[in-house]
């Protein structure tokens, strides 16, 4: 302030009142505020438009992930069932593989049973080595007077006896079949196990092989060849399993599984002594031990244990065409079924004598 | 000329064709004799062994009197279900006395055989017969409270109705 303005006393005159001045500055001040939240207007409802429009794309994307949710969640619940009937199409395939190399590998060693027949027929054509077999054939004779004997000429004969079936021993070894083994590369056949219930007291053991369900019937029209010696033998295995669990007069059943044969032992609510698929796989495992014809064929049993359920899965075979359509109720019945039927005797109930008492 | 455990060697298959048994039932007669051969075969001797320690009897004879009875009836099916029923009269099966199962057919045609398991069927279902598991196989009994019924079936003197249906149908 200038020493004018003060020198009266007064306030010197202003050039504009200053509110005037004050209400032009917020006049200016509103202008630029109005400016400023216009354009911040404009820039927020641009980023409005632009976050809706991506709420938009998100929500059609959430549908899709939920949609995609859903199926995942839906095939999660289905995996046991697919893999159940996964399972029972690769045991069928695989007892149909197997099935092929039995029956092949049968005709094999009955060709080379053939061959060492002519091979001892030819060796029998040896008139010094008939003697021989004569001698030999005829020794059960001697032996019943060796006792009275002095002990030398006993043991003189028994000498001489015995050069004489080392002379004739390899004649005899082709008649039995002893040098039949065929050069092929070894196989695993699978015989497949399983009991009902996996859990809790065992009502049934089953023992699916690969052999043709037609030797049940068929058996007298063919050659006891390998297949005949698988059965057997499982059939004798399922006869010492049920003994060896107590249960020795335990029905046994041998039916069709599809085009397989299966055989049944019915434990039902018999008290079993032991553990089921122990002592099973102890007398399986005798059997392949003892089975010296499937050895020369260089096959052997596998034991494969599954569930009953791979044995009768829910839905299947129905895109299997090599599957016979019964399986399914084969197997339901097989594993299912309370009645114990002997197929042999057509709708003959076989009464379980614990029940029946 | 005989070779000794040689020529008198047969399969399981061929064995079960002598003894006229399902080779699976003579396997688990076997089992239980404690006498499966690991080779699959039997000689002679371990033929007739099976045959008489396993119970494998073969009833129709021409000479046994259940053939008899079954020839003397002009129904077949009839005479049939009378021969079978002296069968088991004649071999004493009075519960608790039991034989194997596969004994009343044994001796028949296939289709005598048929018509057997009918008649075996209706008397199991009447419950005049009880069949019943054991060790070798399957076993068959007159139920003890039956064995005048299955007489006067033998005689012809009366039948119960789903045994009767067989030959009236």
């Amino acid at each position: 302030m200038s020493d004018d303005s003060t020198r009266d006393g007064l306030a010197p005159e202003m050039e504009s009142p200053a509110l005037l001045d004050a209400l032009t500055g917020i006049a200016a001040w509103r202008e630029r505020a109005e400016q400023e939240a216009n354009a911040a207007i404009n820039e927020l409802r641009a980023e409005e438009a632009r976050l809706n429009a991506s709420i938009g794309d998100l929500k059609r994307r959430l549908v899709l992930v939920e949609e995609r949710r859903a199926q995942t969640e839906a095939k999660l619940g289905q995996l046991d069932d697919e893999e159940l009937l996964r399972s029972h199409q690769a045991l069928l395939s695989a007892l149909s593989h197997d099935q092929a190399l039995l029956v092949a590998r049968s005709g094999a060693i009955a060709s080379l049973r053939a061959a060492a027949k002519q091979r001892a027929e030819v060796l029998l054509r040896d008139d010094e080595l008939q003697g021989h077999l004569r001698e030999f054939a005829s020794f059960a004779e001697v032996e019943v007077t060796l006792k009275s004997l002095p002990p030398g000429y006993r043991k003189a004969i028994l000498a001489h006896h015995d050069n004489v079936r080392r002379t004739v021993e390899p004649v005899l070894r082709e008649l039995r079949g002893d040098t039949v083994a065929l050069t092929a590369p070894h196989a695993p056949v699978a015989l497949i196990a399983s009991v009902e219930p996996s859990v809790g007291p065992p009502q049934a053991l089953v023992l699916l092989t690969p052999v043709s369900a037609d030797l049940q019937t068929a058996w007298d029209q063919q050659p006891q060849d390998l297949c005949a010696s698988v059965a057997y033998r499982v059939m004798a295995a399922a006869a010492e399993i049920a003994a060896r669990l107590g249960a020795a007069d335990a029905p046994i059943q041998a039916r069709p599984y599809g085009r397989f044969l299966a055989f049944q032992i019915w434990l039902r609510d018999r008290p079993v002594k032991g553990d089921v698929k122990e002592i099973a796989t102890a007398a399986l495992q005798r059997a392949k031990e003892q089975a010296r014809d499937l050895a020369a064929a260089q096959v052997e049993l596998f034991v494969l244990w599954l569930p009953a359920a791979v044995l009768s899965p829910p839905e299947d075979d129905e895109d299997d065409s090599s599957v016979d359509e019964d399986t399914e109720d084969e197997a339901l019945r097989m594993i299912a079924s309370e009645n114990v039927r002997d197929d042999r005797l057509p709708d003959f109930l076989i009464a379980d004598p614990d029940t029946e008492a | 000329m005989p070779l000794p455990g040689l020529d008198d060697r047969r399969t399981l298959s061929e064995a079960s064709l002598a003894l006229g048994v399902h080779p699976f039932d003579l396997i688990r007669v076997l089992v239980a004799l404690g006498a499966f051969p690991p080779d699959l075969h039997l000689n002679a001797e371990e033929v007739e062994r099976v045959r008489t320690l396993g119970g494998l009897e073969r009833w129709w004879e021409p000479d046994s009197q259940g053939e008899a009875v079954r020839r003397s009836d002009p129904i077949a099916a009839r005479g049939i279900a009378r021969g079978l029923c002296v069968q088991l009269i004649e071999h004493g099966l009075l519960d608790p006395t039991s034989a194997r199962l596969d004994n009343i057919f044994r001796g028949l045609d296939a289709d005598a055989q048929a018509v057997a398991r009918a008649v075996l069927h209706a008397l199991v279902q009447e419950g005049y017969l009880r069949t019943f598991t054991t060790p070798s196989g399957v076993n068959v009994t007159i139920a003890s409270r039956h064995g005048e019924d299955v007489l006067k079936i033998a005689s012809g003197d009366a039948f119960p109705r789903a045994l009767a249906l067989l030959w009236q149908r």
